[in-house]
């Protein structure tokens, strides 16, 4: 997933190599409505590195959502430094930042969000048709995403036709199809039961074995297992940095301690 | 697979066709607003802007003498048509002509041909060439004996000629007279200010003749010379007048002389109905815009998720604008694309619907130009309508994807957007509803018209006795009294009388000065009469009661004292405390400037338009000023139109070569009057209905889709006590604030449309309140019963479901 070359062209900056992939820091944003002041993000320092997979817990309105939306380009901090790859990202144009989420930051929505006008293939394909990518190599890519995700056989169906554990398989294809540096995984099995819920979460282990790096907003404490790392958020500030290492967790249950979770 | 442009195109064709509920009555609308204006553009481009097809027509005028009482009637006299010609350099060619009633004689009998009786250098003006033989020469007139001849409109050739390929040197009869065929016009050659005559003949005598130089009853043509403008071409020709003045000060001196582009003096009367007509379609076309950009606005809230899905793969704002343009410009090219069948069924019924007299209407067709016009209104009306949801797409609700949200509620701006262009809509309805209204109290007022008699029961006719054959006055007297007698004697016939001017009986032969006795008036203190002539039964068949004295009798000859009756305004005007009975006047501008002592008064006849004031008339005898065509008036018992065939009979078995023209009863005179109007109201009646249909759907589409919209803040009004009524009153209210703003704005544009209308207005004022009023009402009771419908389906929501739905 090294595509530091085209991602500092894009940012119109210079990437170092042994920065860690994602840098923030002193993230403030604050939302301005109707002469209101909304402190949704106060003072926020994180970095997550290559490979990791992190999860974000936190109670409603504790500025998760807001930290995605800055995380994946979407919002701009309102103070702050914020470096993707070594690239300072906190202060580009609306069109550098298009050119960023398409070629280096993978979505996966609680909601799914496909389109429900173009079909499984179509929705895949999204994002490539937004590179200019020539038509036979988009398709390569296109086909590969979806049999990693196992719906190869589904290409010409509509969303509408698909079950919801369906649905957010594609999603996860078309957020890896482009071979991003990093995925947002937005509640990803909030509107799934448990079979679909934890099917989505083996896939995202599976893709984080592979490689990717993976920032997951989830509130079920079963899913924020499968994260290496989790952050909890409260009143728009990190409170709690915790890693865990797979192989401590269980060494110490193969030693009998219950683990907490 | 997907490829910008064509991607967008694509996804456009396909949303379209996966949702027919927002693309059918978008595309409807969009053809409503496009066919409409582009049959509307295709009449206004080729009557108005299009060069007329004579060649080089911008250097072809037509002139008019104008004096004091000359009016709007746009005439020369030969004379000093012939002195100008003489003299000046700015003309290159001019001519002069008039067109008369002439019975042709065929193997049935005699029928009536329009017979163009022209200078050649009026012809020569227009640059007509002959498609057979040659057209008229100098040498040609005035005729005499066997030299008669004439030139024939192509379709006359073809009718009464058989399309005779050895046309040329064939002899025709026309009112007795034998004229040889010398020459045949192209096919479709019209002859601007004479379109409807078929035949053309030289002047009978010489237009120079002194006599005639007060007699201004010609039309002129004439084609400027190379670099000369028009201005140029007006000051000559006034500085030519005004030396004819003093040397004729008897018939010229107080007359002027102005020149004016033939094809705007063409289309002078047509052109504010036209363009009241492109101003209303224009509105028809701007409510389908906002209509549709309504459409797509609300299916753009629904589709935010979708957007900001596409915003956060990396599609840019450029992207998403591209896209919706392309969906805005497929829609209207598929509205176009209906639109321009429209448009051509809608030319075809323009020109069914439309009043006689509108110049070249006949040849509007929808061609290429317009088709191009066609294009371009399309390309235009596809951005107009893609461009409000792309300049509505923000960053903010762009990026609002996390959290599970669905993006189907709308945001304060974008309804603040959408309530503005309802406003508008309704607003634009209100312009129209208000112009149509306007038309429809105008139009009453001339089907309320009373003249002051019955105007059931009565057949008139004109006809006109050939000189050739009744050379003097006695003769022609003799006529009409045969023809008086044979229709008396036709059953179901009460009176018979005559009258020179028709066919409503209401306004003259033009004004004429008048001098009273004892008044000491010179000429130029003269007011201007209007002037009849009359025969003896003509008041007692028409109805028209008798106020004092007598009417004519048989009695009231050549051989009698010249007698006049005059109608109540006339007596009111010029002896309003006297007694006008017995009273002498003089009429200096008449043949002979007869002294006339005034025998009675009659009624007055309402006019028409009934913003036209009644006119001071005046009757001569026509048994003293005897002329060679007249009205025949019959009052019948039972059903006049069935008297028309035995009124033909009777004519023809007097004279083979006497033509009933015109031959109506009094109700198909007056329905031929109401034919521009009921157009105009026809049609802006059409534009006003498509565009409160419009402006109320509007209205009900905004108030569903938010009643919708905000379930959740309507099921925690309601989950918070809020009774059903007030729900409905909120609803409405909200409804209601739009209606007032809309109100506000189309009373104004309302007012400006008026202006425009009021040369189409009769009896009512541009700012007619009770038009007005009435417009508001219907379009705000309209637009409020189309918000109650949600208005009541959101009282009867369910609080819980709506609050659970959001």
């Amino acid at each position: 997933m090294n595509q530091s070359e085209s991602f500092s062209e894009a940012a119109g900056g210079a990437a170092t190599a042994t920065a860690p992939l994602i840098r923030m820091e002193g993230v403030k944003k604050v939302f301005l409505t109707e002469e209101v002041e909304t402190h949704a993000l106060a003072d926020v320092h994180l970095e997550i590195e290559e490979g990791e997979f992190l999860s974000i817990a936190g109670p409603s309105g504790c500025g998760k959502t807001t930290l995605l939306s800055i995380l994946g380009l979407l919002d701009s901090p309102t103070e702050g430094e914020y470096d993707l790859d070594g690239t300072p990202v906190a202060r580009l144009s609306a069109s550098q930042r298009a050119t960023i989420r398409n070629r280096h930051i993978g979505f996966i929505f609680q909601a799914f969000n496909l389109i429900g006008d173009l079909n499984v293939f179509e929705n895949v394909e999204l994002p490539l048709t937004y590179r200019d990518m020539p038509s036979g190599e988009r398709k390569e890519r296109v086909m590969k995403a979806l049999e990693r995700v196992g719906m190869s056989h589904r290409t010409r169906h509509y969303p509408a036709q698909l079950s919801g554990g369906q649905q957010q398989r594609v999603a996860v294809a078309r957020a890896v199809v482009g071979d991003p540096l990093i995925l947002l995984a937005d509640e990803p099995t909030g509107n799934l039961d448990s079979t679909n819920g934890e099917a989505v979460m083996e896939l995202l282990n599976e893709l984080h074995s592979d490689g990717a790096t993976i920032c997951m907003v989830t509130h079920d404490p079963r899913y924020a297992e499968y994260a290496e790392r989790q952050i909890h958020l409260f009143d728009g500030q990190i409170v709690e940095d915790r890693v865990r290492s797979p192989e401590v967790i269980e060494e110490l249950r193969e030693s009998g301690y219950e683990v907490e979770l | 697979m997907l490829d910008g442009p064509r991607q967008d195109l694509r996804l456009a064709l396909r949303e379209i066709r996966r949702a027919p509920g927002f693309a059918v009555p978008a595309i409807l609308t969009l053809a409503l607003g496009i066919g409409a204006s582009v049959a509307v553009f295709s009449v206004v481009d080729h009557i108005l802007f299009r060069p007329l097809s004579i060649r080089d027509s911008g250097r072809v005028v037509t002139i008019c003498e104008t004096g004091p009482r000359s009016g709007d009637y746009c005439a020369v006299a030969t004379p000093n048509l012939v002195d100008w010609a003489r003299s000046s350099r700015s003309i290159e060619t001019m001519g002069a002509a008039r067109t008369e009633s002439m019975a042709l004689r065929t193997a049935p009998g005699a029928r009536g041909v329009s017979v163009g009786i022209a200078m050649p250098g009026f012809l020569r003006a227009l640059a007509i060439a002959p498609e057979r033989g040659r057209m008229l020469a100098e040498t040609d007139g005035p005729p005499d004996g066997d030299g008669r001849v004439a030139v024939v409109s192509h379709e006359f050739w073809s009718r009464e000629l058989g399309g005779d390929p050895d046309v040329l040197g064939r002899t025709m009869v026309l009112d007795g007279d034998t004229y040889r065929v010398i020459g045949v016009l192209p096919e479709g050659a019209s002859v601007p200010r004479l379109e409807h005559a078929q035949v053309w003949i030289p002047l009978p005598w010489d237009p120079a003749t002194a006599a005639y130089r007060d007699w201004r009853g010609f039309v002129s043509a004439a084609r400027l010379a190379p670099g000369v403008s028009l201005q140029q071409a007006r000051a000559e020709l006034r500085r030519e007048e005004s030396a004819l003045a003093s040397a004729f000060p008897e018939t010229v001196g107080g007359w002027s002389v102005d020149v004016h582009p033939m094809r705007a003096y063409l289309v002078r009367s047509a052109r504010p109905l036209l363009l009241a007509l492109l101003f209303a379609v224009a509105l028809v076309l701007l409510l389908a815009c906002t209509t549709v950009s309504g459409l797509v606005l609300a299916r753009a809230v629904g589709r935010r998720r979708d957007m900001a899905v596409r915003y956060a793969l990396g599609a840019g704002r450029g992207r998403l604008v591209s896209g919706l343009l392309v969906e805005g410009l497929v829609l209207s090219a598929l509205g176009g694309g209906a639109g321009a069948f429209l448009a051509m069924w809608g030319v075809r019924a323009l020109r069914a619907l439309a009043p006689p007299g509108i110049p070249r209407l006949d040849r509007v067709v929808v061609d290429g130009r317009i088709l191009l016009v066609a294009g371009l209104v399309t390309v235009v009306t596809g951005l107009a309508v893609g461009i409000l949801p792309a300049l509505r797409l923000r960053d903010r609700d762009l990026g609002q994807l996390f959290g599970g949200a669905r993006g189907t509620s709308i945001d304060r701006k974008t309804r603040r957007s959408r309530r503005v262009l309802v406003a508008g809509q309704l607003a634009l309805a209100l312009v129209l509803v208000t112009g149509s209204g306007l038309l429809l109290r105008s139009f009453n007022n001339l089907l309320d018209w009373r003249p002051g008699f019955d105007t059931e029961h009565l057949l008139t006719f004109w006809t006109f006795a050939s000189q050739g054959k009744y050379p003097e006055p006695p003769g022609v007297l003799s006529l009409y009294r045969r023809i008086d007698a044979r229709l008396e004697g036709l059953p179901g016939v009460r009176s018979v009388g005559t009258v020179s001017a028709g066919p409503l009986f209401g306004g003259g032969d033009g004004l004429t000065p008048l001098l009273i006795q004892g008044r000491g008036w010179t000429r130029d203190q003269a007011p201007g009469v209007a002037w009849y002539d009359a025969g003896p039964d003509y008041f007692r068949t028409l109805g028209e009661p008798l106020l004092r004295g007598r009417t004519f009798r048989e009695s009231d000859d050549a051989s009698a004292p010249t007698v006049a009756v005059i109608n109540r305004a006339m007596a009111a005007r010029f002896w309003p405390n006297g007694e006008p009975v017995g009273a002498t006047l003089t009429l200096p501008e008449l043949d002979g400037a007869p002294t006339v002592r005034v025998v009675g008064v009659v009624a007055d006849v309402q006019p028409f338009l009934p913003d036209r004031a009644i006119e001071p008339e005046i009757y001569l005898s026509n048994r003293q000023r005897t002329r060679w065509a007249t009205y025949f008036v019959i009052r019948t018992d039972g059903d006049p139109a069935a008297l028309a065939p035995a009124v033909r009979r009777a004519l023809a078995g007097i004279d083979s070569d006497l033509e009933a023209s015109h031959l109506g009863t009094m109700r198909d005179h007056i329905g031929a009057q109401l034919v521009q109007p009921r157009f105009e109201m026809l049609v802006v009646s059409v534009f006003a209905v498509i565009a409160m249909l419009l402006g109320v759907l509007g209205l009900y589409g905004l108030i569903a889709y938010t009643t919708r919209a905000r379930a959740g803040e309507i099921g925690m009004r309601l989950a918070l006590g809020a009774s059903p009524r007030r729900v409905v009153l909120w609803v409405l209210g909200d409804a209601a604030g739009m209606i007032a703003v809309g109100g506000l704005a189309g009373i104004a544009g309302g007012l400006l449309f008026a202006r425009a209308l009021r040369g189409t207005l009769h009896g009512v004022p541009t700012e007619d309140p009770i038009t007005f009023a009435t417009a508001v009402v219907v379009l705000g009771t309209c637009a409020l019963l189309a918000a109650l419908r949600p208005a009541v389906r959101a009282a009867r929501m369910d609080p819980a479901r709506a609050l659970r739905e959001e």
